[in-house]
């Protein structure tokens, strides 16, 4: 496993943080976004990190999703084991849930300001600014399915290779599909996860239109405070997020340490509109089920579940609606947390960190806190382990991602088998 | 791990959308490819006589009103997503479920989706207004004066998963929703996900397929850059002529292509017709970045090979390739792999010859065609080849007729991304 998020750029001090209840949100430098309605966001932090592959031919040229992706890939490749160890290529596949690139926003400025009349924009113009002015590579880089081939080429994986963009669900949705590839057979290892920015001006602001984004600007620090009934948004953040799936035959004949286990795995669709969950989360409902059956569990063996839980009012909401349609009286039971208190929102990267957090919760025997939780909203009355971190033993847990546009993914991850 | 999977369970195409540069149905575009047309001509987009690219393939006369149910939507959805959704109502009046199924959970969305830029237009106000006196590009200035010129769901206009959205709200399905955003490979590859979350039972009908248009200055610009757009623009006539010595590169397009997979029993007992079945599929990474394959092809073989042997069938029972040939010096590699996989001598066919390349929808398109191809018993020509001379694959110059039992289509991406897939009677 690893990470690149703006709590620390690899996965122990990340974790660190989410256990300690820090939070990882600041006012945003990448850009003047002073005037945005939204001043603040989880921005990765380490200049270091991006430094240190400006000389790289290739990567220099990259957008800083992929860098945050080859990055989090090679503490992941490195956790594994598997450097030298992979005998089959054929059978080493990828399935990421990666993001589009930033766009190239100065160059952006400088193409549309050339080809601007004065009321619209000289398509023929913009052409030939854009030819002019745009950097070949990184424009390459732009395209999402590019890191699942440069991640190929680096760990010489030449089997099954996707990647999918399911919004805020992507990266679960990869990791829940590249679980089924190893599980058909078709694969023995697969490298999963996802790397996302949008971090520039054209992402911060398309969210801050859609009035997405908590606005607490005098606070950023406690601007993501899932469940609790101040909260007034989600925080856009950056960062990637990355695991090696391997089958258990496999992974126990090269006597690979073996951090966990993949469960579970539904997938829905809300089919109800673009803008909003259906009011009740009749799907994200199927999708925990549907997860559940496929664990072959009951609701009941569930012992933590990590929520989508970004901080907007009608997320968490129906989450805690659709939670209860689930687990029943075992919803008032069952300890259930978000860790985008602490991170903000990795957008497509999201889901892939909170699998994450599953795995080294049951292997902590920890569970992470919502923090941020001050106040009480009336109608959301489950254990949301406020503030405060908490000791327990977990066997299986459950980690929802719901995608804007109404893509439900539900994992369930368990202890590595005996 | 959880339950075993079953491979029991078998899927069948029952419905074909087809919105391409031939035509905005899938006869349309079947009649009109295998009576030899093109449907490439000069782009509509710009207008100087002398501009560097100055022909495409574009769905002309497209009109989403006249396709989508859910009108008030429309102005929210990239073109892009009108053609996928567009695609998908003509899937789905096609294989009779055009008024939902009755287990809508059940009812699954699986598309491929391209990299969407902004209109123009609707960016280039708000983005002019955050221009400081020398030009440049003030950020400040834009989130004060520019963001408020753009209207509130922008942003959703243009989420690659927003195709999956609009179709599944179309429709009412509520079942898996994957969208794959692999390139030029997505569209393939959405289709074999699909029949993936088939086979194991996760769902019993899904909309499959992929759209995108590149007719973008952008988008086209990024391709120019790139080195991958023929320059031809006086022979706008010839088409791409794939695996030709002559070739010139890709010539752009758009299209959207949707099937409706179901599993066999499920398509049985509503007495819907398979039209045909989705027998094998493969994938495989070059990663070879920027270009369609590496040399020699390996990845595509690989992913053929991977395909044939899901589908338990030997390179002799494959009548046709339909080729990602997109005109582009890599055919060449392509070619090497068909011949490593298949030897000398199999047929080989590419509907970008008459349209173009449609990008993230290309494969999606190559396999609506192949799945008519197959039912009908009539396999299209490849448009422009006829004076190609030896070519290092066995071109279909003239449409065949026959009784034929399996395809293959290849679709592959730069990134080095090469899917594969069967279909079968």
């Amino acid at each position: 496993m690893g990470a690149v998020t703006p709590m620390a750029s690899n996965l122990p001090d990340t974790w660190a943080g989410i256990i300690e209840g820090r939070s990882a949100v600041d006012y945003t430098t990448l850009f003047d976004a002073s005037t945005f309605p939204t001043t603040f966001s989880g921005q990765v932090r380490d200049d270091d990190l991006i430094e240190s592959y400006a000389d790289d031919p290739l990567l220099g040229h990259a957008g800083r999703n992929v860098k945050f992706g080859v990055r989090a890939a090679e503490e992941a490749w490195e956790h594994s084991g598997l450097d030298g160890a992979v005998d089959e290529a054929g059978r080493f596949g990828l399935y990421l849930g990666a993001g589009e690139g930033p766009p190239d926003w100065v160059t952006s400025g400088k193409i549309f300001g050339a080809a601007w009349t004065g009321s619209a924009i000289d398509p023929e113009k913009f052409f030939l600014e854009a030819v002019r002015l745009l950097d070949r590579e990184y424009e390459l880089f732009q395209e999402s399915n590019i890191l699942a081939g440069l991640l190929a080429g680096r760990f010489g994986a030449r089997g099954p290779n996707l990647s999918c963009l399911t919004a805020c669900a992507a990266s679960s949705q990869a990791l829940g599909e590249a679980a089924m590839i190893i599980r058909r057979g078709d694969a023995d290892i697969m490298f999963t996860g996802g790397a996302h920015s949008m971090l520039h001006p054209f992402g911060l602001g398309g969210f801050n239109l859609l009035t997405a984004l908590s606005q607490r600007n005098d606070d950023p620090r406690h601007a993501s405070r899932p469940f609790d009934r101040d909260r007034d948004g989600f925080v856009l953040s950056e960062g990637a997020a990355m695991l090696v799936l391997e089958s258990l035959d496999h992974a126990l004949a090269r006597g690979a340490k073996i951090h966990g286990e993949v469960l579970g795995y539904g997938t829905t669709g809300d089919a109800y509109r673009v803008t909003d969950m259906h009011p009740e989360g009749r799907s994200a409902t199927a999708a925990m089920l549907m997860a559940l059956e496929d664990a072959g569990l009951e609701p009941s063996q569930i012992d933590y579940i990590n929520t989508h839980g970004t901080s907007t009012a009608v997320n968490d909401r129906v989450e805690t609606i659709a939670i209860k349609d689930v687990f029943k009286e075992h919803a008032w039971k069952v300890p259930i947390s978000s860790i985008k208190s602490s991170l903000g929102h990795l957008i497509a990267s999201a889901g892939a960190m909170e699998a994450m957090a599953c795995l080294l919760a049951i292997r902590d025997g920890i569970i992470p806190p919502t923090i941020n939780y001050e106040n009480p909203d009336s109608e959301l009355d489950l254990d949301y382990v406020p503030n405060t971190a908490r000791r327990a033993r977990l066997d299986c847990c459950m980690s929802n991602s719901f995608g804007f546009g109404g893509q439900n993914v539900v994992l369930i991850l368990g202890r590595p088998p005996v | 791990m959880g339950r075993d999977i079953s491979k029991n369970r078998r899927v069948v195409v029952t419905g074909v959308g087809i919105l391409s540069p031939l035509g905005l149905s899938a006869d349309e575009h079947f009649e009109r490819l295998t009576a030899g047309q093109s449907g490439i001509a000069p782009i509509s987009i710009f207008a100087s006589p002398d501009f560097p690219v100055r022909f495409a393939g574009e769905v002309r006369g497209f009109k989403a009103n006249r396709f989508i149910k859910n009108r008030k939507s429309i102005k929210i959805m990239a073109r892009d997503i009108q053609l996928a959704v567009a695609a998908s109502s003509l899937a789905a009046a096609h294989s009779g479920i055009h008024e939902g199924v009755n287990e809508p959970h059940r009812f699954g969305v699986s598309m491929g989706a391209g990299l969407i830029p902004s209109q123009l237009d609707e960016l280039g106000v708000a983005v002019a207004a955050g221009l400081n006196a020398d030009g440049g590009f003030d950020t400040a200035r834009y989130g004060r004066e520019g963001l408020p010129l753009l209207f509130p769901l922008w942003l959703l206009k243009y989420l690659p998963n927003m195709l999956n959205s609009h179709a599944a709200l179309e429709y009412d399905a509520r079942g898996p929703n994957n969208c794959i955003t692999c390139g030029n490979a997505s569209g393939l590859l959405a289709i074999g996900e699909a029949a993936r979350v088939i086979e194991r039972g996760q769902a019993d009908i899904m909309l499959a397929g992929a759209a995108e248009s590149k007719i973008h200055p952008l988008a086209l610009a990024r391709l120019h850059i790139l080195g991958k757009l023929s320059s031809e623009n006086d022979l706008p006539d010839r088409g791409p002529r794939p695996f030709c010595g002559s070739r010139a590169g890709l010539v752009a397009a758009e299209a959207g292509a949707v099937l409706v997979l179901e599993e066999q029993e499920h398509a049985a007992g509503r007495g819907a017709a398979a039209l045909a079945r989705v027998a094998g599929f493969g994938s495989s990474c070059g990663a070879q970045l920027s270009e369609e394959l590496e040399h020699g092809g390996r990845a595509a073989a690989d992913a053929m090979a991977a395909a044939l042997a899901d589908a338990g069938l030997d390179a002799g029972d494959v009548d046709a390739v339909f080729a990602n040939a997109s005109g582009l010096y890599e055919d060449d590699d392509e070619a090497v792999a068909i011949v490593n996989v298949f030897g000398r001598g199999k047929p080989v066919t590419t509907v970008k010859a008459a349209v173009g390349h449609s990008m993230a929808a290309s494969g999606a398109l190559e396999l609506a065609t192949a799945v008519l191809a197959l039912s009908r018993g009539m396999l299209p020509a490849t448009f422009g080849v006829e004076s190609c001379g030896d070519t290092p694959v066995d071109l279909v110059s003239e449409k065949r007729r026959g009784d034929f039992g399996a395809f293959m289509i290849n679709s592959f991406s730069f990134g080095g991304q090469a899917a594969s897939l069967v279909i079968a009677r």
